[in-house]
């Protein structure tokens, strides 16, 4: 454990992560099995002749009736498929990270108007001493930036409490110019591409 | 005259093939009439045998050899063949001299000795062998094994001669085709020949070649894969436990490679030498490689390698398995311990990695047999239990259940299930987890039935492992299976729903599981609970009835349960029909559903006929129908399904009860009093909903069937009937049910010799919709309805004028010969064309060519691309859009792609209009191109403007007023989420299919800065999916789509 490797992690088992609940709105779907024995459709209902130019029964499954805003769940669910550097694991699965621990708040709370949003993810190595802890968190700056809209501000940092050198690593990883250096390392990129590989 | 043969020959030889053959069979023929003497023949080469040209010798030895070849294989006296074998030898390195020695070595009267001369003359003439070339080597190593085959065991008394004179020979060949003979070779060597005294020659000959880094040139004509070679040296290399001391030492230290190809080859290896190696060599390695394989496992960083490692440690375990049990002490022991030491150190932190890789250790070590198993389970089995009682959560305890589920799996392995013995356990030992058993069972039915319903993940490792141990041959009662089974019942039954419902699906498998090898237990206790559920009334909430419909199908495939289950059904549905009130039933449609899905499954299963069902189902539920005016049985949909049901009984029924449905497609099974002596067709289709049954019933015939309603001058009068009934009846469903029959009259029942009645009637149809209409929109939408049933019907069959029908279809799109909405509502027929069909089905006998769809596809794009082109009004060409969509949404994507040069322009066109129907079917069309055929994309340069497009159909347009939020403004035009995710999905495609390779510059890479900039505003959708697309699709231009892909060319 001297090179802050850990080679024995506790692993969460995909069932007990967090995921998004089926939507009550979600067509009534009681099947219990994964046989559907749902009757056909009959056989007059497919009806090409009698659609609109946008066909009612696309319309009525998926429409924009109903806006569906960013929220922590879909941030987790950007990053937790990541795998470690170390481990062919997820983050989600070593709990590195995980879903109370991330917080999308305004970045201008006196002005309510503003949709300029701050995400916060809070990361928590495997264990103290972690070596690749400022990799993890350069990782999911990298991947959280590159797919959330302008309008998000990224905001990585390690758990207080959970690393033994997390301010100097909160440091780095809050300093724009440091980050941007770092990215040019093709060490760190190779590395950050390996974790990449395995988003969902 | 020999002498002028050969002469010719070895004229003819070089600019005529095929008459030197000739010449060589002739003298054949002249060996076999005794007209010359072989001898005269040998002779006859005499000028050119000794020639100083390499060439013509050459040719003269190849006369000789042809000849050889031509004569009968009896031909040959021994001693001709000793004469001619000696002749050979001498000139072996001349051409064709080995297809004549190879010619020889098969004849019956070729012998020992001779095979012992011709190997020798190999050794002494290709000491040289690797300075020819491949083709020249492959045929004199082809020679040899040829000799290995047959002659074998001449060549084995040669001893050392042949075993080192082989291998020396073959060594230093590089060509993989050489390779490929020289394995195999050097295996029989190994195997058959005493080599005590070359091991490591042997060894040496073939180890150089490990680890095999060939990789195929592409289009390799050959088609020998590095996977061949690798296949063939691992069998070289576990040949002989003679090479133990050399194998396992060069293994172990290649598996420190950083390439995880070598590692897979090594553990291959090894697992190959733990299978073919003896247990005393085996023993002696046992532990050493344990040590070295573990860490593949227990960190594993890939998990192909992991589950190669634990073969290895299972083959082990294996073949020592096969060594006597009996002493303490067995060489089996002695591996196990430490195996058993080491994961019980890692389960103590059952959740940790190592805990589950350890896991993973000793399920496959266990499987192995039913010793490994005993040894493994005495010493794993109790700490297991105490482990889960002093755990210190619930995270932990699930972990150790899940490692006892996979003992369990092992144990399932050895001991065999309910269903089948295992081979590995054929004296029916006694499952040593009797002795456990009761704890066990305890543990699990508490952590099951004792655990909140919020612990999901721990209810369901418990659920597994239940079902798992009731599958162990012979572990546990009839009552304590029946009492897993009480739970599952109660589980599906009685809890709340709760997240995903997936421990109700868990357990809905396993009684379907259990039904398997248990079945008294659930037709006892599972199925009269489920039916106690089913509610008796139309206004059940589907939350009640659903899951335990579907349960009930699930559970009663044994065919006494089926049968029990469908009749208690039909009482149901009997009961429910009674019923007169209510517009909609979904209760009862469930119902029908449900058994609709179990006879549907019958009937795959066992090919078994379902006339069983006949007289309760068809006559009486078809007679019943005729005799009500209201409630389920006058409604569409419930038709539907039962007409569905009745269906699938005639098609499924003895020709006598076919014969009978025949008869009464309109009659319905009526009593014959109570209908007049000639009945119209609207009488007999009283209530009209009946025409459904009808024509689910006319669907069931077979095309050769004969009855009244069936005869040549019947069925036009019948079609006429049926229009006419058609017209009058507001209902869609009756319409489209009429239409049904009409295109079943004209596809399955029309003898093309009668099928002008059926063109007359579409010609005349077809011009009625050139008129303008009068005020009349109903008769335009039935004459169009009308005409594509027909075209659809013709179509099919490919009938001969298929040509001409297209051609019709697509005028009628024309604007100026029709009314505009006679053109739009044509336009969107076309996709009933091609479109899967339930009632006009294979399935349903229905003619249906092979071909008929790319005869569509073929004959419909370059039409419409023609008239799209022409046209000059953005309606009409919308329309043609339309037109190909519908077509294109029902064509295999291997029938699209050779029209792609036509149709990407369309394609590209159809991206700008605002019909969403079209637009999502072009967009599923352009995925499919983009990953099947990349390379047509980027030939037809239309790249650029695809993505800008896609850009746009994926982006939702910016309001321009922000305070109109309220909506009653004006909107400007938003594809469906589903267009935008489709776009942003293409997005994501098109870098992992475009540019990767071909020499070409990536035409991808000019537009990447575009797509980026693009997609910001994608991953700021309203809906998550879009996002979703937009985020995958931009991750794939960032990493995909590279500048420095330019350095890439090795």
């Amino acid at each position: 454990m001297e090179d802050g490797k850990n080679a024995n992690p506790l692993i969460l088992n995909p069932s007990d992560l967090p995921t998004r609940r089926r939507r009550a709105s979600a067509r009534q779907d009681h099947s219990a099995l994964d046989v559907s024995l749902a009757y056909p459709a009959p056989s007059f209902s497919n009806d090409p002749f009698a659609r609109s130019s946008s066909p009612s029964s696309i319309e009525e499954s998926d429409s924009d009736a109903e806006d569906e805003p960013i929220d922590t769940q879909e941030i987790y669910d950007l990053i937790a498929t990541m795998s470690d550097p170390e481990h062919p694991i997820t983050l989600g699965s070593l709990a590195v990270v995980s879903l109370p621990d991330i917080a999308i708040t305004p970045t201008i709370p006196s002005r309510p108007a503003s949709n300029l949003q701050t995400v916060t993810v809070l990361i928590t190595p495997t264990i103290q001493h972690c070596s690749l802890a400022t990799v993890i968190g350069l990782g999911v700056r990298v991947r959280l930036e590159e797919s959330l809209p302008p309008r998000f501000r990224v905001d990585v940092r390690i758990k207080e409490g959970t690393h033994s050198t997390a301010d100097e690593v909160n440091k780095q990883l809050a300093d724009k110019e440091r980050v941007a250096a770092a990215l040019w390392n093709p060490t760190l990129q190779s590395f950050i591409k390996k974790m990449l590989e395995t988003c969902e | 005259m020999a002498l002028s043969d050969a002469r010719d020959y070895v004229l003819a030889v070089e600019s005529n093939q095929h008459e030197a053959a000739e010449i060589a069979r002739s003298t054949a023929q002249k060996l076999e009439s005794r007209q010359v003497t072989l001898i005269e023949v040998v002779q006859s080469l005499g000028e050119y045998i000794n020639n100083g040209d390499d060439k013509i010798r050459a040719r003269a030895v190849s006369y000789l050899v042809s000849v050889i070849s031509s004569l009968p294989p009896k031909y040959l006296s021994r001693q001709q063949i000793q004469v001619l074998c000696h002749f050979l030898c001498d000139r072996i390195e001349d051409g064709g001299a080995i297809d004549g020695l190879s010619k020889l070595q098969s004849l019956d009267r070729f012998t020992n000795e001779m095979a012992q001369t011709v190997v020798r003359a190999i050794f002494e003439h290709f000491a040289d062998l690797q300075t020819r070339n491949q083709a020249g080597r492959y045929r004199v190593l082809q020679m040899l094994n040829e000799l290995l085959d047959r002659h074998r065991k001449a060549l084995r008394d040669m001893g050392d001669e042949s075993l080192v004179g082989i291998t020396e020979l073959v060594s230093g060949e590089k060509d993989p085709r050489n390779l490929m003979l020289i394995f195999s070779m050097l295996r029989v060597l190994m195997v058959e020949w005493d080599i005590t005294m070359h091991v490591e020659m042997m060894f040496d000959a073939v180890y150089a070649y490990f680890p095999i880094t060939f990789r195929p040139p592409p289009n390799d004509p050959y088609g020998i894969t590095a996977q061949d070679l690798k296949d063939r040296l691992r069998d070289c290399l576990a040949a002989t436990p003679l090479f133990a001391p050399h194998t396992f030492p060069n293994m172990l230290d290649r598996l420190d490679s950083t390439s995880n190809t070598v590692k897979k080859d090594v553990l291959q290896t090894l697992a190959a030498c733990a299978d073919n190696y003896d247990p005393a060599t085996i023993s002696q390695y046992s532990i050493t490689l344990w040590d070295a394989v573990k860490f593949e496992v227990l960190q594993a960083q890939e998990s192909e390698l992991a589950e190669e490692a634990l073969r290895v440690l299972r083959s082990i375990a294996e073949c020592l398995s096969t060594h006597a049990y009996s002493s303490a002490n067995s060489a089996l022991l002695q591996y196990l311990k430490p195996i058993n030491k080491e994961c019980l150190e890692h389960l103590q932190e059952p959740a940790a990695r190592q805990a589950k890789a350890s896991g993973n250790i000793l399920t496959a070590v266990s499987s192995a047999s039913i010793q490994a198993f005993e040894i493994i389970m005495k010493a794993i089995g109790p700490a297991l239990i105490t482990m889960y009682q002093s755990g210190q959560g619930l995270v932990q305890q699930r972990a150790v259940l899940e490692v006892s589920n996979q003992l369990f799996e092992a144990s399932i392995d050895v001991y065999g299930s309910w269903t089948a013995l295992s081979p590995k356990n054929p004296q029916g030992r006694e499952n040593l987890m009797g002795e456990f058993k009761d704890q066990v069972v305890a543990i699990y039915s508490q952590a099951l039935m004792g655990t909140v319903k919020e612990e999901v993940s721990f209810r369901l490792t418990a659920a597994n492992g239940l079902l798992l141990l009731s599958k162990i041959r012979g572990m546990l009662s009839e009552n304590e299976i029946g009492l897993f089974v009480q739970y599952f019942d109660d589980i599906v039954l009685k809890e709340e729903s709760y997240g995903r419902d997936e421990l109700k699906k868990r357990a809905m498998a396993a009684l379907a599981g259990i039904s398997h090898f248990k079945p008294g237990l659930i037709s006892d206790i599972t199925f009269p609970a489920f039916m106690a559920r089913l509610p008796d009334a139309e206004e059940a909430q589907p939350e009640i009835y659903q899951p335990v419909l579907e349960g009930l199908a699930e559970i009663s495939v044994e065919k006494d349960l089926q049968a029990t289950l469908m009749r208690r059904l039909l009482n149901k549905v009997e009961f429910l029909f009674k019923s007169s009130q209510g517009t909609s039933f979904p209760y009862t449609c469930s119902i029908l559903g449900t058994i609709l899905y179990v006879l549907n499954r019958a009937a795959a299963a066992s090919q078994s006929p379902l006339d069983a069902y006949y007289d309760r189902v068809v006559i009486g539920l078809s007679r019943r129908a005729t005799e009500t005016r209201g409630g389920p049985l006058t409604n569409e949909t419930v038709l539907d399904i039962l007409g569905r049901i009745m269906n699938l009984i005639v098609r499924h029924s003895p020709v006598d009860k076919v014969q009978m449905a025949a008869e009464n497609i309109y009659l319905l099974f009526r009593n014959n009093q109570l209908v007049g002596d000639l009945p119209t067709l609207s009488t007999l289709l009283e209530p009209p909903t009946l025409t459904i049954l009808s024509t689910w019933l006319l669907a069931a015939l077979p095309r050769s069937i004969h009855s009244v309603d069936l005869d040549k001058a019947q069925i036009p009068r019948t079609i006429d009937e049926l229009i006419l009934f058609a017209s009058k009846t507001s209902s869609l469903a009756i319409t489209q049910s009429c239409l049904s029959q009409i295109s079943l009259y004209t596809n399955k029942h029309t003898k093309p010799a009668d099928l002008s009645y059926v063109d007359n009637l579409l010609s005349q149809r077809l011009l009625g919709l050139r008129d303008e209409p009068m005020g009349d929109t109903e008769s335009i939408d039935f004459g169009i309805r009308l005409a594509f049933a027909l075209t659809k019907a013709l179509i099919l069959r490919l009938s001969p004028k298929t040509n001409q029908y297209l051609t019709s279809l697509v005028d009628l799109l024309d604007e100026n010969q029709h009314p505009r909405e006679v053109s739009r509502k044509a336009a969107m027929g076309f996709a009933t064309i091609l479109s899967p069909d339930d009632v006009l089905s294979k399935k349903n006998a229905a003619e249906i060519r092979l071909l008929a769809p790319q005869r569509v596809f073929q004959i419909l794009t370059p039409l419409i691309s023609e008239r799209f082109k022409a046209s000059q009004s953005p309606s009409e060409k919308e329309n043609y859009l339309i037109a190909l969509s519908g077509i294109l949404a029902s064509v295999p994507s291997d029938i699209v792609m050779p029209e792609l040069p036509t149709l990407l322009p369309l394609l590209l066109q159809s991206l700008d209009i605002t019909d969403q129907t079209v637009k999502v079917a072009t967009l599923e069309t352009l995925a499919v191109v983009i990953s099947n055929n990349p390379s047509a994309l980027e030939e037809s340069g239309h790249i650029p403007a695809l993505v800008k497009r896609l850009i746009k159909v994926a982006t939702v347009p910016k309001y321009k007023s922000p305070k109109d939020a309220s909506g009653a403004g004006i909107v400007p035009p938003t594809n469906l989420p589903t267009a935008r995710r489709l776009a942003a999905r293409c997005l994501a495609l098109l870098p992992k299919y475009v540019g990767s390779a071909g020499s070409r510059a990536n035409p991808l890479l000019g537009l990447k800065r575009e797509v980026l900039h693009g997609l910001t505003y994608v991953l700021d959708d309203h809906k998550r999916d879009v996002r979703k697309e937009a985020v995958d699709a931009r991750a794939a231009w960032l990493r995909g789509v590279d500048d420095i892909d330019d350095d890439d060319d090795v």
